[in-house]
């Protein structure tokens, strides 16, 4: 009889056992088992390692998410980081020997724009360049001031002994250029990059 | 309303893009959009030039006047501005001129706040303690006096 009934206990817990683990399964690693320590079981000797394997389960599932959260922060960064290099970066190409390109694309305000002049006037410095042509074809609006401020850098650029052309400028921008009274009779202009270059070629053969 | 933390200068690609669809939500033309895009990138390079950080937030509006638009409002830790009307002025900030040679090195000839002017209907300016507010609201239908000024 107390045979059965200690059987009956077991099972019992066994079945505790079995509900506890499972919920640590489902993630919930707040649950313990319930141990006597009063009794010399071997049970409760197995109970109480189990508790200690939760507890350490929890502490490492803690530390894994914590990696995870800083790892998704990086992977924040490196994508703010990718987008803001495409915007920023100020590729110069060079599309012949001795000849420039600075293609501008995307959202144009008075920082990048200097940046831009910076980079240009040193490229063509360093590259010995002889014609530069600076393409707005990616640009959609400007503000007055940076539309001034390109007549501008091509004429920086002449200063520096190179031709300076500006290609694919939008209705919009040709408009703010006429209404701010801008002076463009020694700016060249060309409708795209593809006729700034052929002209480039023509007359250098 | 969307806020944005101003600390570097990658925190501008986010408002940027998200001004733009909240823009052609609100309303506007495509090319009004890409101004609000240039507005908000010149007030989050100004929170940086002059400030210490900040942050940046705009939403919709609608005023029984001016009709639908948009208020942007960039707020930045740092000093009051000098003269307000020189930092409005191309070429200037709040102290006066600026030297042509060192726009490089500053990253701008002065005329960012000139753009923020020019792009926008309405601008002011709130001091706090240790801070600084720029408003600037633009509508869909831009009022006769300020388009294309």
């Amino acid at each position: 009889m107390t045979a059965n009934g200690d059987i009956e206990q077991l099972r019992e817990r066994v079945a505790e056992a079995l509900l506890v683990l499972s919920s640590v399964g489902f993630g919930d690693t707040s649950v313990q088992l319930r141990v006597d320590v009063r009794s010399r079981h071997p049970l409760e000797a197995a109970f109480s390692s189990i508790n200690e394997l939760i507890m350490a389960f929890a502490a490492e599932n803690e530390q894994s998410s914590a990696f995870r959260r800083e790892l998704e922060g990086h992977l924040e960064v490196i994508e703010k980081q990718r987008a803001a290099i495409q915007e920023l970066s100020t590729p110069i190409i060079e599309l012949w020997e001795g000849v420039l390109c600075l293609p501008v694309v995307g959202v144009l305000d008075t920082v990048r724009s200097t940046e831009m002049t910076g980079v240009l006037l040193q490229a063509i410095v360093d590259k010995k360049a002889r014609y530069a042509i600076i393409d707005i074809t990616g640009i959609e609006v400007m503000d007055t001031r940076t539309v001034d401020h390109f007549m501008r850098m091509a004429r920086a650029v002449r200063l520096l002994g190179a031709e300076c052309a500006l290609t694919g400028i939008n209705p919009h921008i040709a408009q703010t250029v006429v209404q701010m009274g801008l002076d463009l009779t020694d700016i060249v202009t060309h409708r795209s990059l593809r006729d700034a270059l052929s002209h480039y070629v023509r007359a250098h053969s | 309303m969307p806020r944005f933390v101003i600390r570097e200068r990658l925190d501008v690609f986010e408002p940027r893009r998200l001004v733009r669809s909240a823009a052609a939500e609100v309303g506007f033309r495509h090319s009004a959009c890409v101004e609000l895009a240039i507005v908000v990138s010149e007030l989050v390079s100004n929170v940086l030039k002059y400030g210490i950080a900040g942050t940046l937030e705009f939403e919709r509006i609608e005023d029984p006047h001016s009709g639908l638009g948009v208020v942007i409002r960039a707020t930045d830790i740092g000093p009051p501005f000098q003269n307000l009307e020189l930092a409005l002025k191309d070429g200037y900030d709040d102290r006066g001129p600026i030297d042509p040679g060192s726009m490089l090195r500053r990253g701008g000839f002065g005329t960012g706040l000139g753009a923020v002017l020019r792009l926008t209907d309405s601008f002011a300016v709130d001091y706090s303690i240790g801070s600084k507010t720029i408003t600037v609201k633009r509508y869909v239908t831009r009022p006769r006096s300020t388009a294309g000024k």
